[in-house]
Formats: C-alpha cells, structure tokens, sequence
C-alpha cells in the first residue's frame, strides 16, 4: 500500500480520510465495471470546462492531449497501486500545474465533477447495494487522497519557487494563528 | 557562546545609534538565532516575517535581472526595516526610526551582518 512511515501529514490524512487496504480489493474489484465508462466520462467532463470562457482559454489547442492525458490518469486509478509511485504521479500534477500556471481551482472543480459522475457510474452498474455504498467510500476516498496529493505539492511547489521553504510557511501560519489570538 | 557573540555584534549596532530601536539575527527558515529586540516584539513574529521578505526580495533580485540581493528595505509610517544577508544561511535585521539618518546606519549594519557572517 502506500509508505507514509516519514510523511506525518499524510498519515493523518490517510487516517482522517479512511482510505485503507480494503478499499484498495474493492477498486480492483469494481475497475473492469469502472473503467469502460472512463472515455465517456472524460469527455463529459471536457465538455463541461468547453462551456467555461475562463477555463477554455487554458485548454484552447490542446484538447485531445489533455483528454488523453486525464483519462490515463483516471484509469491508473485503478490499477491498484497505491504506493511510492502513485504519490509522486500525483505530486507531479501538483508540480505541472504550477509549472503551466493552472490554479488549485481547476482541480477542486474537476475533483468535485468526478466525486459525482463516478458516484453516479457506480449506483447504475453496481446494483448490489452493500458493494454500490463500499466502492462509492472507497472511490470517494481516493480521489480526496489524490488531491491532498496534489493540493500540498501544487502549495509547496509555488513556495518553494517565491524561496519560502516548508518550516518558513510553517512559521508564517503560526505567527498569523498568535496574532488571531491574542 | 556562538549566540552570545551575535548578541555582542547586535548590541553594539544597537548601541551605535539612537535610531536603532532592535535588530535580530535570523535563519533563512525563519527561527530567530540571536536578538536583541524590545519587550513588545514579538521574536517569532520578527523571524518568520524578515524571512519571507527576505526570500521574495531574493526572488524579485533574480526575476527582474538585478544580481544577488544585497538588502531589502520596507518603510512605514513608524520607520524602517532593514533586511541584510549575514552570509549565506542568516539575515540580520535592523528596526529603525522613521528620523533616522539611513546613510551610518546602512554602514552600521552592512559592518554587522559582515562581522555576524564570519560567526557563523
């Protein structure tokens, strides 16, 4: 599963957010459902940020390599592996996004978009109830997991490119939270 | 000993003129390794916000062609703060009045950050 033994804020994450050994047995066990409505799902979603002036401006040219691009992200969701690699691809987007100037708001909307189309995937192919509200936990689980991943990397990556490090903004935030206190 | 030499170095900058109200010597994260502040400022506060200006003055200095940064000074109604790289790790930073005669004090304060450097 995932090494966290190191990463404190992702261990109360992970303990927070309930994302655990037995979600990962039931994605694989609902991907081959899951994962044939992927296509169909990322372009809805695209559709959707078309209809968007401000957010079609950053996709203007590069439609179908962005489609590309998400659907092979949303499908490596579920190849079961939850470890080393899947947060440092996470991380990764976090980094880009920086890196070609695409703000947190892109990924709080799209994260919000895919809680509820694949919420609404499940409850239409998955009819057990019992297994429908398990893997809708556990999908739900995962993609919040995915964008602490990418919110924290995206947060760090800009301060670290404005020089201010980790222990600097730590430092920040409590001279603020004293201040608000007093 | 280390911090008690720094100290020595501020309080003579202190001590050189009137208009120096504190200064503080702090590490480039921020934590306050030497101060000779007044009773109502708050250390960790110093710290953390010297850091950053530090940082972004640091920043701006490279984004806008300028070569590396030698000082960042903020004025405000109250006077001045001066920020100085004391070496590569730390930051000296003076707090002044707002009558001050800038011309010593940015002397002073280049000797000190100078002198705290090689403490280092």
């Amino acid at each position: 599963m995932m090494t966290t033994a190191n990463d404190v804020n992702l261990n109360t994450f992970l303990h927070v957010c309930g994302f655990r050994l037995e979600d990962r047995e039931t994605i694989l066990r609902i991907a081959p459902i899951i994962l044939p409505h992927l296509g169909r799902v990322t372009d809805r979603f695209y559709d959707l940020l078309l209809q968007d002036e401000r957010i079609a401006e950053y996709l203007e040219g590069r439609i179908d390599l962005l489609k590309k691009t998400h659907l092979g992200w949303l499908e490596s969701l579920f190849s079961g592996d939850y470890g080393a690699d899947f947060i440092q691809r996470q991380e990764k987007i976090g980094e880009v996004h920086v890196n070609v100037r695409v703000p947190p708001l892109f990924v709080a909307a799209s994260m919000s978009f895919l809680r509820a189309e694949l919420s609404s995937v499940i409850s239409q192919y998955i009819l057990d109830r019992e297994e429908a509200g398990q893997s809708t936990r556990a999908l739900l689980g995962l993609l919040d997991l995915c964008q602490y991943l990418i919110d924290r990397k995206y947060n760090e990556t800009l301060m670290n490119n404005l020089g201010i490090s980790q222990t600097l903004l730590v430092r920040l935030q409590t001279t603020g939270k004293k201040r608000a206190a007093s | 000993m280390r911090e008690e030499m720094i100290k020595s170095v501020l309080s003579d900058l202190n001590s050189g003129s009137a208009d120096i109200e504190a200064s503080a010597v702090i590490s480039l994260d921020g934590l306050t390794m030497a101060s000779m502040l007044q009773a109502n400022m708050d250390e960790d506060r110093v710290g953390a916000m010297a850091a950053a200006m530090l940082s972004l003055g640091d920043r701006t200095a490279i984004e806008l062609a300028r070569g590396a940064l030698d000082q960042v000074m903020i004025k405000g109604s109250n006077g001045y703060v001066l920020l100085i790289h004391a070496g590569s790790e730390a930051v000296l930073s003076v707090i002044v009045r707002d009558k001050a005669k800038l011309g010593l004090i940015f002397l002073d304060a280049t000797r000190a950050a100078n002198a705290i450097a090689n403490l280092l």
